[in-house]
């Protein structure tokens, strides 16, 4: 781990000096991660796509500006996360004026569209997409956003705090609140335990 | 020594997942010793796991991906694919002897008001003729003015006076004196 590491600050360096392979090299290794990460957030595939483009064109307009090397994911990953910020304040602007409807039922349902599975697999799809979401709602968002940075897209809690920009005690403070919120949610639990056999 | 008093409690469970580190010495102690609560972490820890496998397992992958630096530098001709090799060079010539034409044009059209506005007649001066010419006007369509002009005209400024004296003679009057 601590050679990969190594190996992605030496990528980094040398994406920062101009180098184009690098670039690309850190572009295939974070973009599934960072797709992943802003579909969590907005549900929407299409969306997803558009504001990973976004995101890693910020990347590469701002990498020169990166101090410290060793820091590149909680750098991007801040970076995804205002991206994703200002879509939702733009769609609720566009909501308010009525220009779109906020329909993430039907979007979800668009989205399973291209996965293969058996029957059984696509409503176990939709029954976690409806859980996932209905945990997100039950939680304030410091404490949605510090649980699925946490367990979701399984950032250790100094790199949560680097990316939000709080004090470690902070994210925790969070991350406990939003666990035990969790542990009453039986439905999920439940859900979760039938995976696990 | 693994009493129901001992066992972690709802939070201390919650604290152990997020840091071992936060919890006092005794509780750590009791959980190394104590199977049933180090299923119970297990199990949680292995809910979590679940929750991260499964958003992982069902979230949709990116069909595309276009590396950012090819999507800087091809953003605009990527938008235009017809526009390739040999026709770029022409079609940024003609755009360039367009935009020179429309610029002579331009400023030529602008000289040539510039000198006309100079010589043009104020707003104020039409007004001030349309009004002499309608002081004109019904002075000519009038006839008695017409005949004292043709004799204003045919005669000297002298006998102005005498053709008064004719038209309307002076009377003296002696009580005057």
């Amino acid at each position: 781990m601590a050679k990969n590491n190594t190996e992605i600050a030496d990528t980094v360096a040398k994406a920062i000096a101009g180098n184009r392979q690098a670039t690309e090299r850190l572009t295939d290794l974070y973009y599934q991660t960072v797709f992943r990460m802003v579909y969590y957030r907005t549900s929407s595939k299409s969306d997803a796509e558009d504001l990973t483009q976004e995101i890693f064109m910020q990347m590469v307009k701002y990498l020169p500006r990166l101090k410290d090397k060793n820091r590149f994911r909680p750098w991007l990953f801040r970076i995804a996360l205002n991206k994703v910020y200002d879509f939702h304040r733009k769609k609720q602007l566009l909501t308010f004026f009525g220009s779109i409807s906020d329909n993430i039922q039907d979007e979800a349902s668009d989205n399973t569209r291209d996965q293969i599975g058996t029957p059984a697999d696509e409503l176990m799809r939709k029954e976690f997409w409806r859980q996932f979401r209905q945990l997100g709602d039950s939680l304030p968002r410091q404490e949605r956003e510090v649980f699925l940075l946490r367990f979701a897209d399984e950032q250790k809690i100094k790199e949560i705090s680097l990316i939000l920009k709080k004090s470690e005690s902070t994210v925790k403070t969070h991350l406990y609140r939003a666990l035990k919120k969790f542990r009453q949610n039986s439905e999920l639990r439940n859900m979760l335990k039938g995976e696990l056999g | 020594m693994n009493t129901a008093y001992n066992h972690l409690n709802e939070d201390q469970l919650i604290q152990l997942i997020i840091d071992p580190d936060d919890l006092p010495h005794s509780v750590r102690n009791h959980l190394d010793g104590c199977t049933r609560c180090q299923t119970e972490k297990i199990q949680f820890e292995q809910e979590l796991a679940a929750f991260g496998r499964m958003a992982k397992t069902f979230a949709p992958t990116s069909g595309q991906k276009i590396y950012p630096s090819q999507q800087a530098s091809g953003r605009f001709w990527s938008m235009t694919p017809f526009l390739t090799g040999w026709r770029r060079p022409i079609l940024a010539g003609g755009l360039t002897i367009i935009l020179l034409i429309c610029g002579v044009f331009s400023w030529q059209m602008s000289m040539n008001s510039s000198v006309d506005t100079s010589k043009m007649p104020t707003i104020a001066e039409i007004i001030d003729e349309q009004l002499i010419v309608t002081d004109v006007i019904p002075s000519e369509d009038s006839h008695l003015t017409e005949i004292i002009q043709q004799f204003v005209h045919d005669t000297n400024g002298y006998l102005e006076d005498e053709f008064v004296e004719f038209v309307a003679p002076f009377e003296f009057d002696q009580n005057s004196v």
